[in-house]
């Protein structure tokens, strides 16, 4: 299933455009305790342009942060490949050019702000660049926080502290996990509303992996809906909405019925996933 | 955006002052019931003459020369306990460091800690006499009984990291050692403390043992000589500063796991 609506996409992503970062037949199967084993991906495919922003949604279980581990280089795929330009996740790590934010915000609670946002460069056994640092807090709007302790901040700080951490190298792929999925609904929608402009300024190559609808389709150009057991893609909708997506946008006719096409596609693969379940009990 | 940010205010201070004060207040209580259970059981003669009270044993301090005598011995001890409690310490991180590194690896490191401190202790003092002198000694079977617990802490603090922060610098391309330097072995550090708080203890009562193997003073000195003539008040005077050493030792070293948890640990 494919699907697009609004206006053209503005901004640094256009759809359309030439695969950067693929994903080819990606299958993976975990062992379970008494030789039993359960497919957790089933022949996932699908591709990224240069600066394009694509959200994964689905339900529980059907193997998001799987996916999004193997394209980090944490996992091993068991059947086919992940190609971030010419190289595998592996060698982009290798070259410190994955950026990545999990829910579980993994910031250092002895390093301040300053310290944890420049971690990279620091585990790359480069020497940090104070200027990117300051300039990076100044984005995410923590520019008076350098000197804080991540102890000494709120849940959305320590996420945008996460979020530069992220991309302090400039990344070639960026990879959000849940970023806000611990996040009260006020603090995630103002994150929400920031990241935008902080994401059209850098123009960062970005899979986003979400439960949230709506924030699928507020930051991304393309959502993709997972089904689960095994975990597949069920339907690619392209969000050609124009940008920013503002508040007043988020409450259009066009964004609502956006909402609702992949809310209902969830529905489908939920109910899809629930059915295979069904059948093999 | 800053007036969405809100930074979550920590334990108000006065409430860490009360607790910090009930701390204090329940450790003396604990203290006196000890020491006044001590007192009563040495004056009523419950257990012989070779359990006398408190007040008696405080007057085996009493000259000069008994100060000088214990003071000089206990010193000698705290060296060979603190020298020890370093060396076992060190030999804890190179094995549970080893062991982080190169994971294949761990089940053997771990059996060979345990195999070594399962080891009676004392078998190893005609050894160490012969290998590190009776001076050295002390220091050496105070390492081997503080190695033990301050490896178990350790390596469990490195095992039971995070996952996230351990996903985080493998993803952002760190080197082991260097994952291991800037991220994992400082989130293990507070555990790593908490070994070394465990291994105090031991390594006042290792340096004793290893001063009867022939080293040339020490509180284990004292307490052989005491035990030969029959000192029975210096004999517990001698005991009793091993107590207070190894007390001194784990506070000191709670108070440094205490600064060691708030900054380093969620």
């Amino acid at each position: 299933m494919n699907d697009t609506a609004g206006a053209p996409i503005a901004g640094p992503r256009q759809a359309g455009a030439a695969a950067y970062a693929k994903v080819s037949g990606i299958g993976k199967t975990f062992a379970l305790p008494k030789k039993q084993s359960v497919r957790a991906l089933e022949n996932i495919n699908f591709d990224l342009a240069r600066g394009e922003l694509v959200a994964v949604v689905g339900p529980s279980g059907c193997g998001k942060s799987t996916l999004l581990r193997i394209m980090a280089g944490l996992e091993t795929p068991d059947e086919g490949d992940v190609r971030i330009g010419d190289d595998t996740p592996a060698a982009l790590t290798a070259q410190h050019r994955l950026g990545v934010a999990f829910q579980d915000h993994a910031l250092l609670p002895w390093l301040t702000v300053a310290g944890n946002i420049g971690l990279p460069y620091r585990l790359a056994g480069l020497n940090a660049d104070p200027d990117r640092i300051a300039k990076l807090a100044q984005m995410v709007g923590l520019s008076e926080f350098l000197h804080a302790t991540p102890r000494q901040l709120s849940g959305g700080m320590r996420q945008r502290v996460s979020i530069a951490r992220a991309i302090v190298l400039e990344p070639a792929l960026l990879l959000l996990d849940e970023p806000f999925g611990a996040l009260d609904l006020v603090t995630r929608r103002t994150l929400n509303q920031e990241m935008q402009s902080l994401w059209a300024s850098l123009g960062t190559t970005t899979l986003l992996i979400t439960h949230s609808v709506d924030e699928a389709v507020q930051l991304a150009d393309r959502v993709l809906v997972m089904a689960a057991r095994p975990g597949r893609i069920h339907a690619e909708f392209g969000i050609a909405l124009p940008r920013p997506r503002d508040r007043a946008l988020t409450g259009s006719l066009p964004f609502l019925n956006l909402v609702q096409k992949v809310s209902a596609s969830l529905d489908d693969a939920s109910a899809l996933s629930g059915n295979r379940q069904d059948a093999g009990a | 955006m800053r007036r969405h940010c809100r930074a979550i205010a920590r334990t108000p201070a006065h409430e860490q002052t009360k607790r910090g004060r009930e701390d204090v207040l329940t450790r003396a209580i604990g203290l006196f019931i000890f020491l006044a259970a001590w007192e009563a059981i040495g004056r009523s003669g419950l257990w012989g003459e070779s359990f006398p009270a408190l007040t008696t044993i405080v007057q085996a301090f009493g000259t000069e020369g008994q100060r000088n005598l214990l003071g000089r011995s206990l010193m000698r001890t705290a060296e060979s306990a603190a020298f020890g409690l370093l060396l076992g310490a060190i030999a804890a991180l190179l094995l549970a460091a080893s062991g982080n590194l190169w994971p294949r690896l761990r089940q053997g490191f771990d059996s060979l800690a345990t195999g070594i401190y399962a080891i009676p202790i004392i078998t190893f003092g005609p050894v160490f006499i012969l290998v590190a002198g009776p001076d050295s000694t002390p220091m050496v079977l105070s390492a081997l009984s503080a190695y033990f617990p301050i490896y178990v802490a350790l390596d469990s603090g490195l095992r039971f990291a995070p996952p996230a922060q351990r996903d985080l610098a493998s993803v952002l391309g760190a080197a082991r050692t260097r994952a291991f330097v800037r991220v994992e072995f400082p989130a293990a550090l507070p555990a790593f403390v908490d070994g070394l708080r465990l291994g105090a203890p031991g390594a006042v009562l290792g340096a004793v043992l290893g001063e009867w193997f022939g080293a040339p003073r020490g509180l284990g000195v004292l307490i052989i000589s005491s035990l030969q003539n029959v000192r029975i008040p210096q004999l517990w005077a001698a005991a009793l500063l091993c107590v207070v050493c190894s007390l001194v030792a784990y506070t000191a070293l709670s108070m440094l796991h205490t600064f060691v948890q708030r900054r380093y640990a969620w």
